[in-house]
């Protein structure tokens, strides 16, 4: 099992990992289409990298009335199965780090890119590494 | 859009009348494909002759190019052209670039670029939002500094928008004027700060959630992993940079990107967040400090050995930026040339207060006094140092040691830029490319003599290359081992200039950072030349642009694209300036002097032999296709790069062939 490991210090702002995903989940440059988030601080230089925690219990998954998010075995990342999601939004609500996104009505989340996620490859700064685990 | 990567409008804000038009942009694709390339075309059809810098007609032409804001490395960068306010003997087009994430905002925003003429009858600023524009009052933020009216207008429209501005130095025309975003990302040489001055224009102001497509995502994607991947240290150079343990505990020294897209640790870039100010007592300073801006504190046992301390070198520099001013010219040109004349007993006091390079006072004084215009000194000196020389009447001689020629101190040149390292012959190539250009040539500069003295083992002692693996690599491109042998003189000397000035191009136009393309040396390789899968390191940019944008060009297109460019930038100054082989030749006794540096492999200091060189300028102007006799493009060039219609309007300027 993998998931992300961020620490927001070691951000240089290059928006890497944003651009990245983007395109890799969407097939284009749409900042809507990101599952991670960098909100630049440019007077301060301390940036802060949102990011979804695959957490064991996600508030994601209990908010969800119909049951959509679900685990995949082998990366550990909770994903959406949009043949069920309802886009009723409440999984967005209910994410503590504000890490699930709307995009045109339709709610957003890591998949991890099936273990090997292309954020982390595109972070030059070990911003963003990957951390492996047990169930 | 046809193509992906552009947003697909242009703006044009005319200032005098208020009006805001979009204009298609494909109306110059693909041959104009972006930044520098589409600057080109836009100055040859709408900068007549005798434009001046200052004049309302006189176009500022702000272009991203198609990679700008994708996921290609390091191509956040922006472009900036028009009539140069810095320029020297006259005021002629000339380009800037400038970093961060304002170009990309732009993009999201729907536009690929800003061309703004006229001049508004007030201080305004530009608010663009998701294909809108509208003029907007500033009378509130003029007088601000550039931080303080990015603030200004973020805490109105929110922390998300990018703000692209000037300071109390572009207000008043200051020729060498910046202007910035972020706390460190400038269009720094040309003076375009004063050229937005000049048109009210105080700042523009961007945010956007539009998509830019893709031509084709799979391959993009792969072509940018494998680009990133194959990137090494700092500069394209073999070593990556380490942060300072003290700065990193007392100032919190990190890493910061100095524009989007950029993924090495890089020597230059370094963000502070705080810094004891010595100036402003009690306040905490943060801000970034790139490139030349590290030199501020003063460096012991070199050249620039004032000391003014780490804590007030930062504060002048972040005061320098604010204030709006070009860190290069005051670094490298302007405090030498003072302390040469203090030095020489030529000058001791400046508007009354004395030359004392290690007081932050002093610099203060010095600084805030150029961008207000304040006293007659250093009003003279907001003309930049060359002019203020020539009204002033002093330390025309001095001048000599520092500025190469069109009002520019010296940079990658190996004589009055003492700060970077590079020998004989490799500064031959550099006194050709200052020769051919109208600033100081460093996007072509740091791809051959920086990208050389880089991996040689002088520069880097532990992962350089021996000299006959430097010359083998080389010959890759430069199809010769010639062009980069430490003992040639003055042999192979044209072709880098020529190859360099396509590079050039390119990455001012799609657009991808100066300092790490064109990838040619690695460490990754076993004949250590530059590849990432089937890519080699020159075509890198190539397939990035292709795979984006979905335009079928090879690497010749691409290169005879670009190379279009300088033929249409040389026709617009021999239409509008009468430039000539003559002008080209004014640098010569610059290089004259004595190099700064010694090639080992030689053991003595070298001067230009004017005679040699003008043998190799021959060589350069024959492989451009351009009159020997003039140093102009000929008909029969001109045709061959598809400009039949420019060369008839060049009438007898030039001559059918060479």
């Amino acid at each position: 099992m993998v998931k992300l490991v961020v620490n927001s210090d070691l951000c240089t702002g290059c928006l890497n990992c944003q651009t990245v995903c983007a395109l890799v989940h969407g097939g284009r440059q749409d900042r809507s289409a990101s599952s991670i988030r960098v909100e630049l601080e440019i007077f301060t230089g301390l940036n802060t990298i949102t990011y979804c925690r695959q957490c064991e219990d996600p508030e994601c998954r209990n908010a969800c009335p119909v049951g959509a998010i679900q685990r995949d075995e082998s990366t550990g990342a909770w994903k959406i199965d949009y043949d069920i999601c309802i886009k009723c939004g409440e999984c967005i609500t209910a994410c503590s780090y504000g890490a699930m996104f709307l995009k045109e009505e339709i709610p957003l989340k890591c998949d991890l890119c099936n273990g090997e996620p292309a954020c982390v490859e595109a972070c030059a700064f070990n911003a963003i590494t990957i951390g492996t685990y047990e169930r | 859009m046809k193509y992906g990567g552009y947003a697909g409008k242009l703006l044009r804000v005319n200032l005098t009348t208020g009006a805001v038009e979009q204009q298609d942009t494909m109306d110059y694709l693909p041959n104009w494909y972006g930044g520098r390339a589409m600057a080109a075309r836009i100055a040859w059809d709408e900068i007549p002759p005798g434009t001046g810098a200052f004049d309302p007609a006189n176009p500022l032409i702000i272009l991203t190019g198609p990679l700008t804001g994708t996921a290609a490395p390091f191509s956040g960068r922006t472009t900036v052209s028009g009539v140069s306010a810095q320029g020297h003997p006259v005021e002629w087009y000339s380009r800037s670039s400038f970093g961060g994430h304002w170009g990309p905002e732009l993009k999201h925003a729907g536009f690929d670029g800003v061309i703004v003429t006229g001049r508004a009858p007030k201080p305004v600023f530009l608010r663009i939002e998701n294909r809108t524009c509208t003029v907007e009052d500033a009378g509130d933020l003029w007088g601000m500094g550039i931080y303080s009216s990015q603030k200004k207008i973020m805490e109105r429209y929110g922390k998300d928008w990018r703000v692209f501005s000037i300071g109390p130095a572009g207000e008043n025309k200051v020729r060498i004027a910046i202007a910035a975003t972020e706390t460190e990302s400038a269009s720094g040489q040309g003076g375009y700060g004063a050229v937005m001055g000049s048109k009210n224009l105080k700042a523009i102001a961007v945010h956007g959630t539009l998509p830019l497509e893709v031509a084709e995502p799979e391959r993009f994607t792969e072509v940018c992993r494998l680009v990133l991947k194959e990137a090494h240290g700092s500069h394209g150079w073999p070593h990556t940079a380490k942060l300072d343990p003290y700065k990193v505990k007392r100032f919190g020294q990190r890493y910061q990107a100095c524009t989007q897209g950029c993924g090495v640790k890089c020597y230059d870039a370094r963000f502070y967040t705080t810094v004891p100010a010595v100036l402003q007592k009690g306040k905490t300073l943060s801000g970034q400090v790139d490139c030349i801006a590290g030199l501020f504190p003063g460096f012991e046992e070199s050249f620039y050995n004032w000391n003014l301390g780490f804590e007030a070198g930062f504060e002048i520099g972040q005061i320098a930026n604010d204030e709006g001013l070009n860190h290069w010219e005051i670094l490298v040109g302007l405090i030498p040339w003072l302390r040469f004349l203090k030095n020489d007993g030529v000058l001791n006091r400046i508007d009354g207060m004395e030359i004392d390079l290690n007081s932050p006072e002093f610099w203060a004084f010095l600084l805030r006094g150029i961008s207000r215009r304040e006293g007659e000194f250093r009003s003279a000196l907001a003309e930049g140092t060359v002019r203020a020389s020539q009204i002033l009447g002093i330390g025309k001689e001095r001048l000599k040691e520092l500025f190469p020629a069109w009002g520019y101190a010296g940079h990658w040149d190996g004589h009055g830029d003492r700060i970077n390292y590079v020998f004989f012959p490799y500064w031959i190539v550099s006194a050709l490319q200052w020769a051919m250009d109208t600033r100081d040539p460093i996007s072509s500069a740091h791809g051959y003599g920086q990208n050389i003295m880089g991996w040689s083992r002088i520069c880097s002692p532990e992962l350089g290359l021996g000299w006959d693996r430097i010359k083998k690599v080389s010959a890759n491109v430069y199809g010769s081992e010639i062009c980069a042998d430490p003992e040639s003189g003055y042999r192979g000397k044209a072709f880098p200039v020529w190859w360099h000035g396509q590079r050039s191009v390119m990455k001012d136009s799609l657009t991808v950072g100066d300092q790490v393309f064109p990838r040619i040396y690695s460490l990754r390789t076993e004949d250590n030349f530059a590849r990432a899968g089937n890519m080699d390191g020159p075509s890198f940019e190539r397939h990035m642009f292709t795979s984006l944008t979905g335009i079928p060009w090879n690497d010749g297109d691409l290169e005879h694209a670009s190379e279009r460019v300088i033929q249409l930038e040389r026709a617009l100054l021999v239409r509008n300036w009468s430039r000539s082989r003559t002008d080209d030749e004014s640098v010569i006794p610059y290089f004259e002097k004595t190099e700064q540096q010694t090639n080992p492999l030689i053991g003595k200091q070298v001067a230009l032999n004017p005679e040699k060189f003008k043998k190799v300028m021959d060589e350069y102007y024959t492989l451009r296709g351009w009159d020997k006799g003039t140093g102009r493009p000929t008909v029969e060039t001109l045709k061959k790069f598809d400009l039949r219609k420019e060369a008839e309007e060049l009438g007898d300027k030039i001559v059918e062939k060479d």
